[in-house]
This record gives structure tokens, C-alpha cells and sequence, in this order.
């Protein structure tokens, strides 16, 4: 991995040399003779890293929005103009590099959010993807492979003769799965189709949602009517996907420039000040420095904006007598000289901490946004190298213990990854909506950048710190999905109502996590435990354990008193078995126990508990901590009961777990030990053995 | 016989003379003592040349200030450009400037004039040439160098003489 990363740092540094090597490569007098011919305009070397046009086109009668209306190196940083080749220069020229990165990460981050609903090349690829599997089908399948394949499958089942007897069991297998696959190489092109349709669906349900409670009313999105008009639709979905883009791009990009450059970003209501920002910072981006003419001009407004600052004239290194330079400076102050103090030496370690800020805070939440819109992308793309592999995977079913594999594990995967693609929208358009509902917020306000700031940091963490039930609860649904086929494939439903729904998710969950864990390349899904279901239940009785006093287990999610029954206190079972107080000595908890022990009633069970209450608690006069305590007790009976249960069962799976083992174990045993008595090496050393034996 | 300078008439001669003489020396130095290469011609050039770019911010006229073959200079008209649109918003007072000749700008047919505001605190840097037979503007700058500075030169080159001109 880390060659890899080299080569591509090394391919990267090459072609942002080219220009510069393009331009060193001519001599002077060449120059001068040649009419100058600039390579790419004034765009910047990433500029033509990043595609002409955005994934989302502009609307024609529509300003260009605020990601595309600037060119990239417009997001320099400008910087007086009064220290010569000095240290403090070369800084400046680093933070403009420093907000390059920022603004064309932003870029890309956009981009990939609107391709990951809006990619065209994938819709197209689906019906070549039929048609390719259709060529498969016919001069594949149906044709001189069928009848080499069937050859192959007679000579896999005479070599199998002699080892088990179910050749009429894999000749159904293959007959079965040949009429499968072909099947499916016929409707490919539909299959795709129709995943597509359904993602489209509940991404464009959920946008038009969007657009129905849009929170930002400044700018009218279209509000479209849901009478099944695909073009309205579509474009209420645009205008979202530019408008959200424009709200990251100005909430991390274009007002830190802002900042940066001026000192201040505007918020309304504008006073004169904030209206000669916003006037300004048109006129400046608008300039782009690779363009000659651009520069001068950008370079004579910072040198009008700056006049010659104080802070260039008091920290001048070159002046041999500062002394005199500051007498000077007393005698020629002048507080109109400076437009712009930030762009002055003394501001420089503040605009550092500017750019370098929305460096951090937009890259933890950019990143967060763009491995969201790559996963989706992702998806989009294993289904459909899925479906461009399957012809040539489902060639394995000529032998038949391999065919029904591959089968299973191609359908898990192909299915798993088109359902992930529309969980994966579905949170993408449910943060790009808190986010905009944020946005709106913090707009409204002068501390809103840093509410925005704030609150989208928080998001990012919260996912972090809760990122292990998260992916339990995200691994959930691919689980299911997994386990669901592996049974349909494998025909195992007979074992299921054996051994109870929550063996089966168990015996099955590994491969799911396997399968989702590939999907999504997280190792978290790999994590043994319960799964998710039983993670979320026992996350419900953590939250209530520790209300009562229990005299001991408090904080144990597992804890059941010895002997513990819901039987009536009248029964047999409930006198045998023991159960002891399980409260601390002297408290309410306890002492109600004790009493409804007394008199024949088993705390734990429904009917005693109401009879009890009836007598003793629903009364007016008796205190408010004894009802809470009365409440405990039968909160507590509820949990303990639950975990029984669950953990009676959990027992049950693994008693049949470990006896479905055994039996396996066993007969893998027995076929390999056969196996080699029957080899040709066994029997020739059994009879130099028994040769030696004789003699 | 006398001879002629000890005649009344040649004495008168001589003494005339050599008061011209000394005159004409005088005036030569007091004349360089004063900076007296910076003429009244280009000062009234440069000082013109100050109000319609920084007070009036019209770059019509700014365009024709130029010597011709600075007319369609990219460089030039986009320097004029930004300072005649801040002028419009922001134009200076119009107060006296002053006003210094570059002393180590060495370049033939050319000159360079430092223009200082002493109301907007800023310099400016006007350079004028000649190669058209009189003198005309070839182009200017907002000054963003420290050395080139009105504050920068009082530190650097004490011996400067600024002189105070009013706008026309």
C-alpha cells in the first residue's frame, strides 16, 4: 500500500511539474520569436483535475452557484506586498497553498455527493451490462460450453461414484442451478433496472420531502407535486443538491476566505463596513491571479487597501535605524493609510489560525461527507462489476459443490450491496438536511459560524464515539439479508424451526458480517457478540439496572437472583425453589419483599403484585417512597424475567450449536479417514506392514 | 599708450562681465541647490496627471495623458483602472502633494516622481518619459514597498527635497 501511495504522490507531483517544466523548456529568444500560446488559460493545475462541468448542471436561467462562480486560485490568499522575498511571504504563499487544498477538497466533496445520486454513466452501463449477459447466455451457456460443461459435470460424477451416493442429488443440483443462471442472464438488464428505480425512489421520496420542509425559505426551491412527474422530481432534486453544496461550500470555504483576507465576514443585517466586504470580495475573486492582467490589477488593490502599514514600517528588517523609522511613523500616522489590517504583517499568525481552523473543522466534516458519498458510490459500483462478473462466475455450477456456493455468496453480495446503496442515501439526504436546517440557524446569528462549526463537529463525533452501535445497527439489515438467502440457497428451513430464530441468526450472522464487511469494508462487523438485535436489548436493561438497591449484581446487564420464578406464591414451584431477598437489608425494596414473602406472595409474579397493591398501595395515605419502591420491584421482575428467557435460550442454541458440531466433526472424521484408507499410498504401505509382520 | 582694459571704458567692460560671470554662477548653483532639475513643466504634468487618476478617477482622460506608445499598454490601463475606480468611491482631497524626483532611477529618456499625500498618507510612483519629444506620462503605480515609501525615503535618503505642489 504505502508503494502504492508513493507512486501516486510521484504521478501527482509529475503533472503539477509539467506546466512549470512546459514553460522552462523554451528559451527567451524563442519566446520572443513564437507568438505566446498560454497552455490552460488562467486555471490552476487542479483545476483540470476536476471535471469541466459539475455532476448537477447549473439551470440555465440561473446564477452559477457559489461553488462554481470563482476560479480556484481566485481563493489566494492576499498579503502586503512590503517584505521582499522575506519569511513572512513565503508563509502567506503557504496558507494560499493550505487554502487550495480546502477549496478543492470542498470541490471534490460536492461532486461526489451529487454523483452519488446523480451519476448518469451507471444508468447507461445497465443496459450494456444486459446485453452482455445476454451474449453470455446464448453463445456461452446455450451452445458448445453447455455440452463441454455437461461433459465436464459426467466425468466430475463418475470420479464421484465411488465416494457418495448422491449423483442423483447433483444432477438435480445442476439441472436446478443451470435453469437459475440462465434465468438470470436473461433478465439482467431488468434486475438492474429495477434496484435503480428503487434507490431513485426512496432517494427522490426523501428529497421531496426535503423540499416540502425545506428550512432555508431565502432561496425558493421548486416545490414538486407527487403525482409520479419524473422531470419535476428530478429537478427538485437538483436544486437541493446545488443548494446544500452551496451552503457547505459557504459555510467552510468562501466565508474562512472571507475572514482570512478581510478580517471579518459579513452577517445581517450589514452595516457599511460589512457592504464594502462584500462589494470587495466580488472584485477580488473575480481576479484571477494566473491571469497577468488579473494579477496587477489584485496586487494594486492590495497595495491601495494597505497603503504602507504601520506594521511593515515598524518591523522592517532592512531600515538600518528603527528608531528613525518609528519617529517617522509618529509624524506620518494616518488610520485612513490601511483599508484592510488583515492583510498586513501583523495579522498573519491570526490568518493563520483562520485557515488552518477551516482546514480542521471542514476536514473532519468533509471527510465524513465524502467517505458517506464514496461508500454509496462504492455500492453502486460493486453492483454492477457484480453483475458484469456473474456470467462468467456462474460457470462454476458444472461442478456441482462449487456452483452452489458461489451462487449463495454472489446473490448475498449482489443483493446486500444494492440494499446498502439506499441506506447509505437515506443518511446521506438525513445529514445534508440537519446540516441545512443548522445552516439556517446559524445564519441568523453573528456567533452562527461558529454554531455551525460547532455543531457539525459535534455530529462527527457523536457518530465517533457511537460508531460501534452504529455499525451494529447498520450491519443489522445486511445480516438479515445474508441469513435470509444463505437459507433460501441452502434450503435450510427445516433447521430453523429446529433450533429457534435466534440460533438461526446466530449460526448465520458470521457469514453475514463477513459478507457485510466486505461490502462495506468495516472490521466492525466482524466483531463477535450477540449481533445487533441482542446488543439492543441488552442496552434496554442497562438503562434500567441500578434503579432499586439490589444487594448485589447492581451493574451486572446479566444478573437474575438464584431461583428466580414469576410462578404465583401459592404454587409448588415458587415454594422449592428459594428465591431469596435480593435487596439490601432495610430498605423500601426490601422490606415490601420480605412482607409480600409473608404472606404467601411470590414478589416477582404479576397476579401477586397486583393483589398486593390493591391492599397495600393503592391506598391514599400511603407514602410516595413505598409506591417507587412497589414500582422497582415490578420493573425488576419484568427484566429478570426477559433475561431468563434469553438467557435459557441462549443456553438451547448452544447446546444444539455444539451437537451439530459434533456431528459434523464426527463425520468429516469418518470420510477422511475412508478416504485414505482407500488411497493408492495407504494400501501400498499396509502391505509392506503387514509383509514386515509376517516376516 | 594704455592698454585696453585700463581704459575707463574697458574696466567697465571687465567689471560687467565679471559681475555676469558671477551671476550666471550664483543662479547655476542656487538654481541645483533647489532640485532644480525637476521643472515646472513636469511638475505640472505629474501633479495633473495626480488629479484625474487619484481625485477625479477618470480614465478617459488618464488615457490621454499617455505618451503613445503606453496607450494600449495591458499593464498600465489595469494599474489606472483599479485606482480610478477606488478614486470613485474614495477620491483624495484636494490638498497640495508632494512631490520628489527619483535620484538613482537611471534609465534614458525617462523619469521617476514619487508623489506623496500628505491628507491620504499614501505614495504613489509616476514615471513620465520623453520619447516623443516632450515629456508625457508613461505609466503609474500605487506604491507598495516600504523603501519606495514617503516614510521609507525620510529614513533612506535624507537628502531627498520634496517639494509641495498644489493640484491644478
Amino acid at each position: 500500500l504505502t508503494k502504492k501511495i508513493w507512486t501516486f504522490c510521484l504521478c501527482a507531483v509529475l503533472l503539477m511539474l509539467t506546466p512549470s517544466a512546459w514553460a522552462e523548456g523554451t528559451t527567451d529568444e524563442e519566446n520572443a520569436k513564437k507568438e505566446q500560446v498560454q497552455v490552460s488559460g488562467s486555471q490552476g493545475s487542479v483545476e483540470s483535475l476536476l471535471p469541466e462541468k459539475p455532476p448537477v448542471p447549473t439551470p440555465a436561467n440561473k446564477e452559477k452557484p457559489l461553488y462554481e462562480r470563482y476560479d480556484i486560485p481566485s481563493y489566494a490568499i492576499d498579503f502586503e506586498d512590503s517584505l521582499s522575498n522575506s519569511v513572512v511571504q513565503m508563509w502567506n504563499l503557504f496558507l494560499t497553498t493550505i487554502f487550495g487544498v480546502i477549496v478543492v477538497g470542498w470541490k471534490l466533496i460536492i461532486y461526489f455527493v451529487q454523483w452519488s445520486f446523480n451519476l448518469e454513466i451507471f444508468h447507461s452501463l445497465n443496459s450494456t451490462l444486459g446485453t452482455w449477459a445476454l451474449n453470455i447466455r446464448d453463445n456461452l451457456f446455450v451452445g458448445n460450453v453447455l455440452a463441454f460443461g455437461i461433459v465436464v459435470l459426467c466425468v466430475v460424477l463418475v470420479f464421484s461414484l465411488g465416494r457418495n451416493q448422491e449423483v442423483y442429488e447433483q444432477s438435480r443440483k445442476f439441472l436446478a442451478l443451470v435453469i437459475v443462471a440462465s434465468v438470470l442472464l436473461s433478465f439482467m438488464a431488468p434486475i438492474l433496472n429495477s434496484l435503480n428505480t428503487g434507490e431513485r425512489f426512496v432517494s427522490d421520496l426523501l428529497f421531496w420531502v426535503y423540499a416540502q420542509i425545506d428550512p432555508d425559505d431565502n432561496q425558493q426551491i421548486a416545490k414538486p407535486t407527487m403525482d409520479g412527474d419524473q422531470s419535476s422530481l428530478k429537478k427538485s432534486r437538483n436544486e437541493i443538491l446545488i443548494k446544500v453544496g452551496e451552503q457547505a461550500f459557504d459555510s467552510f470555504v468562501f466565508t474562512p476566505w472571507q475572514m482570512a483576507e478581510f478580517g471579518k465576514h459579513p452577517v445581517p443585517p450589514y452595516d457599511k463596513q460589512e457592504l464594502e466586504i462584500m462589494k470587495d470580495t466580488k472584485t477580488i475573486l473575480k481576479l484571477n491571479p494566473l491571469d497577468p492582467k488579473s494579477f496587477v490589477k489584485r496586487e494594486e488593490y492590495v497595495a491601495n487597501w494597505t497603503g504602507t502599514s504601520v506594521w511593515s514600517q515598524m518591523f522592517n528588517f532592512a531600515v538600518p535605524s528603527p528608531v528613525g523609522a518609528i519617529a517617522e511613523t509618529i509624524d506620518h500616522f494616518s488610520d485612513d493609510a490601511t483599508k484592510y489590517p488583515s492583510m498586513t504583517l501583523g495579522n498573519t499568525p491570526w490568518r493563520s489560525i483562520t485557515v488552518i481552523g477551516a482546514l480542521v473543522i471542514g476536514g473532519i466534516y468533509g471527510l465524513f461527507l465524502f467517505l458517506l458519498a464514496a461508500a454509496s458510490l462504492v455500492c453502486q459500483a460493486l453492483v454492477l462489476i457484480l453483475a458484469a462478473i456473474a456470467p462468467i462466475l456462474l460457470l462454476t455450477i458444472f461442478i456441482p459443490r462449487w456452483g452452489e456456493s458461489v451462487m449463495m455468496r454472489w446473490t448475498q453480495f449482489f443483493v446486500i450491496a444494492g440494499l446498502y446503496k439506499v441506506i447509505v442515501s437515506v443518511i446521506l439526504i438525513m445529514i445534508l438536511f440537519v446540516s441545512g436546517l443548522i445552516y439556517k440557524a446559524g445564519n441568523e446569528a453573528s456567533w452562527g459560524l461558529g454554531l455551525i462549526y460547532f455543531t457539525h463537529v459535534c455530529f462527527v463525533i457523536a457518530v465517533f464515539v457511537f460508531h460501534k452501535l452504529l455499525w451494529n445497527i447498520l450491519a443489522f439489515p445486511g445480516e438479515v439479508v445474508a441469513g435470509e438467502i444463505e437459507g433460501i440457497v441452502k434450503g435450510t428451513g427445516s433447521r430453523m424451526m429446529d433450533m429457534g430464530v435466534s440460533g438461526v441468526t446466530n449460526s448465520v450472522s458470521m457469514l453475514g458480517r463477513v459478507a457485510a464487511a466486505a461490502v462495506t469494508k468495516n472490521p466492525a462487523f466482524l466483531v463477535k457478540g450477540g449481533g445487533a438485535l441482542a446488543l439492543a436489548i441488552g442496552g434496554k436493561n442497562s438503562l434500567l439496572a441500578g434503579v432499586g438497591q439490589l444487594s448485589e449484581g447492581d451493574k451486572e446487564d446479566s444478573y437474575v437472583p438464584a431461583g428466580f420464578t414469576t410462578a404465583r406464591g401459592g404454587m409448588p414451584e415458587f415454594k422449592e425453589s428459594g428465591m431469596q431477598n435480593p435487596y439490601k437489608a432495610n430498605t423500601q425494596e426490601a422490606l415490601i419483599f420480605d412482607e409480600m414473602v409473608k404472606r404467601g406472595l411470590n414478589p416477582y409474579s404479576h397476579k401477586d403484585q397486583e393483589e398486593y397493591a390493591k391492599k397495600n398501595i393503592k391506598q391514599w395515605n400511603v407514602p410516595k417512597e413505598k409506591k417507587q419502591a412497589f414500582k422497582t420491584i415490578q420493573e425488576h421482575g419484568r427484566i429478570f424475567e426477559k433475561r431468563q428467557k434469553q438467557q435459557q435460550q441462549q443456553l438451547r442454541t448452544v447446546e444444539v450449536m455444539d451437537s451439530i458440531d459434533e456431528i459434523e466433526a464426527e463425520e468429516l472424521r469418518r470420510e477422511a479417514e475412508e478416504r485414505r484408507k482407500r488411497s493408492w499410498l495407504y494400501q501400498v504401505s499396509a502391505r509392506f506392514r503387514r509383509n514386515r509382520e509376517s516376516k | 599708450m594704455k592698454k585696453w582694459w585700463q581704459t575707463r571704458r574697458g574696466r567697465w567692460i571687465m567689471i560687467v562681465g565679471a559681475t555676469l560671470l558671477l551671476i550666471t554662477a550664483v543662479s547655476y548653483l542656487v538654481y541645483n541647490q533647489m532640485g532644480g532639475s525637476l521643472s515646472a513643466e513636469q511638475e505640472q504634468i505629474v501633479a495633473k496627471f495626480y488629479k484625474v487618476v487619484w481625485v477625479d478617477g477618470n480614465i478617459q482622460k488618464a488615457q490621454n495623458m499617455l505618451a503613445n506608445q503606453y496607450r494600449r499598454n495591458e499593464f498600465v490601463l489595469a494599474v489606472l483602472e483599479v485606482n480610478c475606480d477606488l478614486a470613485k468611491d474614495n477620491p483624495a482631497p484636494i490638498t497640495p502633494i508632494l512631490m520628489a524626483e527619483a535620484p538613482d532611477y537611471q534609465r534614458a529618456h525617462e523619469k521617476l516622481f514619487y508623489v506623496y499625500h500628505p491628507k491620504t498618507s499614501k505614495t504613489v510612483l509616476v514615471f513620465l518619459t520623453d520619447s516623443d519629444g516632450e515629456w508625457r506620462v508613461k505609466g503609474a503605480k500605487a506604491n507598495d514597498q516600504y523603501e519606495t515609501s514617503y516614510v521609507g525615503l525620510k529614513q533612506t535618503v535624507p537628502e531627498l527635497q520634496w517639494k509641495e505642489v498644489p493640484l491644478p
